[in-house]
């Protein structure tokens, strides 16, 4: 009787229960004794604001860690996404690589020696093949552009 | 494809033309002609057999024809672009090209009279005088047709423009994987190249044209074939490489008369830092050319270059680097060599 007498009076108390206390609390409330009507008879107050102050300080302490997970998630999705997005231009880019390869090396190589060489050739065949001229005098053509102006010499002129 | 039907007086010319084709005799042309037998003789005939008649038509005729017109013709060479604008006249293996004004080689005139070619220069007042190049534009053609009888090369056919009032058909030459090679579009009744495009490995057009005027009846006269230039010098192909070895600075090696091969022109190229005397070559239609150089080069990286029917040999001599590239089998590049003096 005594031990439950002092669990009213720490329960009117608002103090706290050890685990023992706990448990015979609800031994206590299971055998219907008169503790239910104890319980029942006790002033509905509202939470004292101390109380409130602390639940308030330890709800804004737990509500900063879904904060946290909210920026993790969208960095985590920002990783996703430019994987994502890494992904799809490495599959473009491989499935083209005979394509794509070629092209590059011959723009990255166009400087190289071996390279002009085989454009070289490549170059004045197809000129060979669409000009009427094979006699390809490009410097000269290029450093002395005909006018048309000297198309007849004097001598040229006398002996009509 | 879709392709109207040839006239039955066209049908009947072919069969003429090509008849002795099928019978495996070489054509007027000789062995080097579009008729050659042997095994690549029949792949190319079985492809050719495939190809509507306009595309036969310009086998058969090519070196035949009589016209006259204007065509604007477009190429690259060392870097640069050229254009020129060429008034042709056409009687079978006779030819005169004047280059127009507003052409890179304005005032220039090639005459071709059978196997002599004369070529005049105006800036400098010189003629130059060597073999005429004749069939090599069709004899790579021809190739290409007999590539594709193994896969290496696709070729197809569609019915193409009216270019300067004629119906066409387009002959297109790709590698495998559907990039171009070459187009060609050809006139229906005469199977005259009117226009032709040539592309690199990179899908950059790098020769092409295209004919603005043609008359299938022109007044021809013989004096049209004849270049007559008092005062003016003239050199051939060995003058040439002189002049060109001079200008890089290079004791010139070259391949000799023996090997068959011809040589048609020679330049001073500078790549690089380097100074490289070009020397390009026709041989069994092909086209050849022999750098030489100083120094070393890396010659993976120039195998790798080595795409489709494109091959080199490199050897060492007198002091300098040569490699040879044509569309030859490396062992076939070597045996040329062996005739560099």
């Amino acid at each position: 009787m005594k031990e439950e007498q002092n669990l009213i009076t720490k329960l009117k108390g608002e103090m706290a229960l050890s685990a023992e206390e706990s448990t015979e609390l609800d031994a206590l409330l299971d055998s219907s004794s008169s503790i239910g009507n104890v319980i029942r008879d006790l002033p509905h107050e509202e939470p004292n604001l101390v109380w409130r102050s602390q639940l308030n300080e330890k709800l804004s302490v737990l509500a900063e860690k879904p904060k946290r997970r909210i920026g993790l998630w969208k960095w985590a999705s920002g990783v996703v996404v430019v994987g994502a997005a890494s992904l799809a231009v490495w599959s473009v880019v491989n499935t083209r690589t005979p394509v794509i390869a070629t092209t590059n090396t011959t723009i990255a190589d166009s400087t190289n020696f071996e390279d002009q060489l085989m454009q070289s050739h490549v170059e004045s065949a197809a000129a060979m093949d669409v000009s009427s001229a094979y006699a390809l005098d490009v410097v000269s053509s290029k450093e002395t552009s005909y006018t048309g102006e000297e198309e007849w010499s004097t001598s040229d002129l006398e002996s009509l | 494809m879709e392709y109207q039907r040839p006239r039955i007086a066209l049908g009947l010319l072919m069969a003429v033309a090509l008849a002795p084709m099928a019978m495996g005799q070489h054509g007027p042309r000789g062995p080097q002609g579009p008729a050659g037998a042997g095994p690549k003789g029949r792949a190319f005939q079985e492809v050719l057999d495939r190809l509507p008649a306009p595309v036969k038509l310009m086998f058969a005729r090519f070196g035949k024809q009589r016209y006259s017109g204007q065509r604007v013709v477009e190429f690259r060479l060392d870097g640069e672009r050229y254009k020129n604008i060429e008034n042709l006249i056409v009687d079978g293996l006779r030819s005169r090209i004047e280059f127009a004004a507003g052409s890179s080689w304005y005032g220039q005139v090639i005459v071709d009279n059978r196997n002599r070619r004369t070529h005049f220069f105006p800036d400098r007042n010189e003629i130059f005088v060597g073999v005429s190049p004749r069939d090599e534009s069709i004899m790579r053609l021809r190739q290409f047709l007999q590539s594709s009888a193994n896969g290496r090369l696709k070729v197809t056919t569609d019915n193409g423009p009216d270019i300067v009032g004629r119906k066409t058909t387009l002959l297109q030459v790709a590698d495998p994987n559907g990039n171009p090679v070459q187009r060609v579009w050809i006139e229906n009744t005469t199977g005259i190249q009117l226009k032709r495009e040539i592309f690199d490995r990179a899908g950059s057009k790098i020769g092409a044209f295209e004919f603005t005027r043609l008359n299938l009846d022109p007044k021809i006269s013989d004096e049209d074939f004849v270049i007559n230039r008092r005062g003016a010098k003239v050199v051939d192909s060995q003058d040439r490489l002189r002049a060109a070895a001079r200008e890089a600075g290079i004791t010139p090696i070259a391949l000799t008369q023996d090997s068959g091969a011809l040589l048609q022109n020679s330049r001073a190229v500078k790549i690089g830092d380097r100074n490289v005397l070009t020397q390009t070559y026709i041989l069994e239609g092909r086209r050849l050319t022999l750098f030489q150089f100083k120094g070393n080069i890396d010659m993976k990286r120039l195998a790798r270059q080595e795409k489709g029917l494109i091959k080199t040999y490199r050897w060492e001599q007198g002091g300098y680097s040569l490699v040879l590239v044509g569309e030859m089998m490396p062992d076939r590049l070597a045996q040329l060599a062996k005739f560099a003096k």
